[in-house]
């Protein structure tokens, strides 16, 4: 519904103009002004080249957008005092002499109609009309500010390169370039969002993937119609299958030697213009407890990493809800001295210990989402506040009790051990759902939850992959490789997936 | 979308709505629990409440003096005991933690199994109990005098239990293993324990826990927990004790040996050895319709202590010692056949061995006759012990250096 009123909204009169383009300078001049003239840093100019015959042509460009050093010293000079365009004999062979490359730049198009000219204004192209001809040139001259490639803040690696991708696509691509310098890499552009205009880079290597999921995914970036894409969020909304799974079906990286290797993998990458983060798809649950790391230490070493984050992941799920069966529930399961610790630190504590957990559970939460979201000179301060000050009052004052804490934090910190946040968090939402279900009915809630759990990540396919492989569709030795266990690098292969609809 | 929040509606009603107890069952506060770590039974001499259950539990206040609350009520089941307990507990009973059971003298005299069926049939004490006997005096007394030293009862028992194979003693007798011994003829063994005054001999002192103001932990008043050895049961009431060695004699024969020492004296010179293997085997043997039993005791040793220094061991030194430390075990094993044969109960399972030996022969004509075969029955001991490693100076080492 939304779209449609959006849609809508367009303006007609600009639409018509967009579609006239005529052989006058002076018309086509002033229908680009209207157009676009409304905004401030809209440029327009009019330039003689030629004073013999007095030819004038318009220059238009966005202000900002473009860098101005290059225009003067490539082309306007050039289009000024070139002794070729002086003796020319009329505007038709100037044009000619231009596009033939009498100006020196490198990255010069013949536009022909209004829609290409706007567009190629707004991507900081300088776009030249000529009168009396039904064709302009543009020049790619952008030079704006950008943000220089700086360390990775949200994923940290050990031993990995330590670049980040920036909001520039190019710059993005280039560095990808950069680590793959293959023919078989394949930059495909494709714009999104009506109003934004952004473009999307579709990056895979032609020999390793899928052709399969490739089309599938193009499909689906195809039909998005949307306004804009300024988040991932957008993209990823539309890529997916299943809206309502909460857990994350499309893994962001920030690093470029993570892309890559997902590319090279035979996965594929998506680089939107505007925002630091890429996408790769298809992907599976093995990928959110890889790290690049792995791939730098010993494999026994990244192999025992790699089993302890699933058995955190195990944690941070079950423990809180098991906790609750094994002290309201099923007494029996605790040792007698453990139980009669936990007796001792309970005493005087007047909430049921379901309650108990989620307060906690919930303040943990509420302490990191305030510290995330609070500016930076006093986030600390917010944590510390948090986690000392309240945290040793409650306990003193005999709101929560000290084995609550414990059991509260360790969740916690074996969540924060999972590499990827966004997978983080839902298992944190599913914490919640094992802690509810458990303070019901103890250890049967937390099995129906384990098999509601595993019912919803059996039932999400991303890009036609089932989201649990290799777990639940491959039955070859093969498939398991790089899955808990990291093998030797050079036995390393491609996902089972990947391999197996190449 | 609408079937979600219907759910989650249902599941907020039923989980919120705490102040309807019955709608989640089974929910039990874990600080509502009054754990029972120990627990003692006696017979009570006054009228119709004859059953009387001692609980120990631990005290949950942080700043508990005592380690232990102690609950004595008398009733006239045992299950009616209990629930009087509870009547005075401020907490739920809970028996799930537990581990032992003590059988006063004078109820285990009179029947073990008459105070210990509601430990056996119901089901609030689980089945992982242990039951023990305790020597001398009622549960009760016991445990109000160790409460007093303030010792920590279930742990102690906890520790003597845990230590039980250095010496042999005696062995933990789990409840179910009990039963399916006294099954058949109601004739068995438990271990027991007993209060010791403190001796010259014995001094044990617990570090940490503070006396109360007046109290002694010394002199008269202290009395020492121990493990003494099994205490014999006779158509389900205890008829004797055997202690220490002899205890340990039980065990040769019922293969339970893990360690202990035997100390060997020749020519005035103690030599101490270590059991570090035990094994025995019983061989039933019928012969021109004569029953014949042999017990055949394997005993590995390592010699760990000599009194005197300047003394030469040879192979002659070894087989003397070897010899010696065979009849000391033999002593040993050849008491408790005695006393068995004396009491008339085969508790050492030679019975058994027969049967499996013999199956048709026994059925057909020694299982009636058992009881009396058994206390005439010749029993032949043989030890062979070994000492596997004697630490083998060729000189002593106080005779100077080596040339």
């Amino acid at each position: 519904m939304k779209k449609e009123t959006n849609t809508k909204e367009k303006p007609s009169v600009k639409d018509s103009l967009l579609d006239q383009w005529v052989e006058n300078l002076e018309i086509n001049s002033d229908n680009l002004k209207k157009i676009l003239s409304k905004s401030a840093d809209f440029i327009s100019k009019p330039v003689t080249i030629n004073s013999k015959l007095n030819i004038v042509v318009h220059m238009f460009f966005i202000d900002g957008l473009i860098n101005h050093q290059q225009i003067s010293e490539l082309i306007l000079k050039p289009l000024v005092n070139d002794v070729r365009l002086v003796n020319v004999k009329d505007e038709k062979s100037l044009f000619n002499y231009i596009e033939q490359g009498v100006v020196y730049f490198s990255a010069q198009n013949t536009l022909t109609n209004m829609y290409e000219i706007t567009d190629a204004i707004l991507s900081g192209n300088v776009v030249i009309i000529f009168n009396e001809l039904n064709k302009a040139i543009a020049f790619d001259t952008k030079g704006f500010q950008m943000r220089s490639i700086t360390t990775p803040t949200e994923e940290t690696s050990l031993k990995g390169s330590k670049d980040t991708f920036v909001e520039t696509i190019r710059v993005n691509t280039a560095t990808v370039r950069r680590k793959i310098k293959s023919t078989n890499l394949i930059i495909e552009d494709m714009t999104i969002g009506y109003m934004s205009n952004t473009l999307v880079s579709i990056v895979y290597m032609d020999n390793m993937v899928s052709k399969v999921t490739l089309n599938e995914l193009i499909e689906r970036l195809k039909s998005i119609d949307t306004q804009e894409v300024i988040f991932p969020g957008i993209i990823e909304e539309h890529i997916i299958e299943d809206r309502y799974a909460s857990f994350p079906q499309v893994n962001y990286t920030e690093k470029p030697d993570k892309f890559c290797i997902s590319v090279l993998d035979g996965k594929i990458g998506l680089i939107i213009d505007g925002i630091p983060f890429t996408l790769i798809l298809p992907t599976t649950i093995v990928d959110f407890f890889q790290t690049t790391d792995d791939y730098t230490s010993s494999r026994f070493v990244a192999s025992a990493f790699r089993i302890m984050r699933y058995t955190l992941a195990a944690l941070a799920l079950f423990i809180t809800g098991y906790f609750i069966t094994i002290t309201t529930f099923h007494q029996l399961l605790l040792p007698p001295d453990l139980a009669i610790s936990i007796i001792t630190s309970r005493e005087g504590v007047p909430f049921p210990m379901f309650l108990e957990i989620i307060v906690l559970v919930l303040a943990f939460q509420v302490l990191i989402e305030a510290g995330t979201r609070i500016y930076s000179s006093i986030g600390g301060m917010v944590t510390l506040v948090g986690a000392l000050v309240v945290g040793d009052a409650a306990v003193n004052a005999k709101f929560v009790s000290p084995a609550a804490v414990v059991v509260v934090a360790i969740a916690a910190i074996a969540n924060y051990a999972i590499p990827n946040r966004d997978f983080a968090n839902s298992l944190w939402l599913w914490q919640f759902i094992m802690i509810l279900l458990s303070s019901i009915i103890g250890l049967f809630g937390l099995v129906i939850g384990l098999i509601l759990l595993v019912y919803s990540l059996a039932s999400v396919e991303v890009l036609g992959v089932p989201y649990l492989s290799p777990f639940v569709n491959s039955n070859t030795k093969d498939a398991f490789k790089d899955s808990i266990i990291r093998p030797p690098l050079d036995k390393k292969t491609n996902p089972d997936y990947i391999q197996r609809t190449k | 979308m609408r079937k979600m929040i219907i759910v989650v509606l249902i599941l907020a009603v039923i989980f919120f709505a705490t102040s309807f107890e019955e709608i989640i069952r089974g929910r039990t506060e874990i600080e509502t629990l009054y754990p029972i770590t120990l627990a003692g039974i006696d017979n009570n001499q006054n009228g119709d409440t004859e059953y009387l259950i001692s609980t120990v539990s631990p005290t949950t206040e942080e700043d508990a003096v005592k380690p232990n609350n102690i609950m004595t009520v008398a009733g006239k089941t045992g299950f009616d005991a209990n629930r009087n307990i509870g009547m005075y507990a401020e907490n739920d009973l809970y028996w799930g933690y537990a581990k032992y059971i003590l059988i006063g003298e004078e109820a285990s005299k009179e029947s073990v199994f008459k105070y210990l069926d509601f430990f056996m049939r119901d089901n609030e004490p689980r089945m992982t109990l242990t039951p023990l006997i305790v020597k001398g005096m009622s549960s009760r007394e016991l445990i109000g005098l160790l409460y007093e030293q303030n010792i920590d009862i279930s742990n102690t028992v906890d520790n003597i239990i845990d230590n039980y194979a250095i010496l042999s003693y005696a062995f933990e007798m789990p409840f179910v293993e009990f039963i399916d011994l006294m099954s058949d003829k109601k004739n068995g063994y438990l271990p027991c324990f007993e209060l010791e005054d403190e001796r010259l001999d014995i001094r044990i002192e617990h570090g940490g826990q503070e006396p109360e103001e007046g109290e002694t932990l010394e002199g008269e008043h202290a009395k020492i927990l121990r493990s003494v050895g099994y205490a014999i049961i006779k158509d389900d009431k205890v008829i004797d004790y055997i202690l220490f060695e002899q205890g340990r004699g039980l065990n040769w024969i019922i293969d339970e040996i893990v360690s202990g020492t035997i100390v060997v004296e020749h020519e005035g010179v103690k030599y101490n050895l270590e059991i570090i293997e035990g094994g025995s085997k019983i061989v039933p043997k019928i012969k021109d319709e004569k029953l014949k039993a042999e017990i055949k005791v394997n005993v590995d040793n390592i010699l760990t202590e000599i009194s005197k220094q300047d003394i030469a061991i040879d192979d002659e030194l070894m087989k003397t010692l070897e010899r010696k430390s065979s009849e000391i075990v033999k002593k040993e094993v050849m008491e408790v056949i005695d006393l068995v044969q004396k009491h008339e109960i085969d508790i050492i399972g030679i019975g058994d061995k027969f049967y499996h030996r013999y199956p048709v022969k026994w059925e057909k004509k020694y299982k009636e006759k058992w009881e009396d075969i058994f206390p005439k029955l010749d029993i032949e001991v043989t030890v062979d012990s070994t000492i596997e490693r004697s630490a083998r100076f060729y000189e002593s080492i106080l005779s100077g250096e080596v040339k």
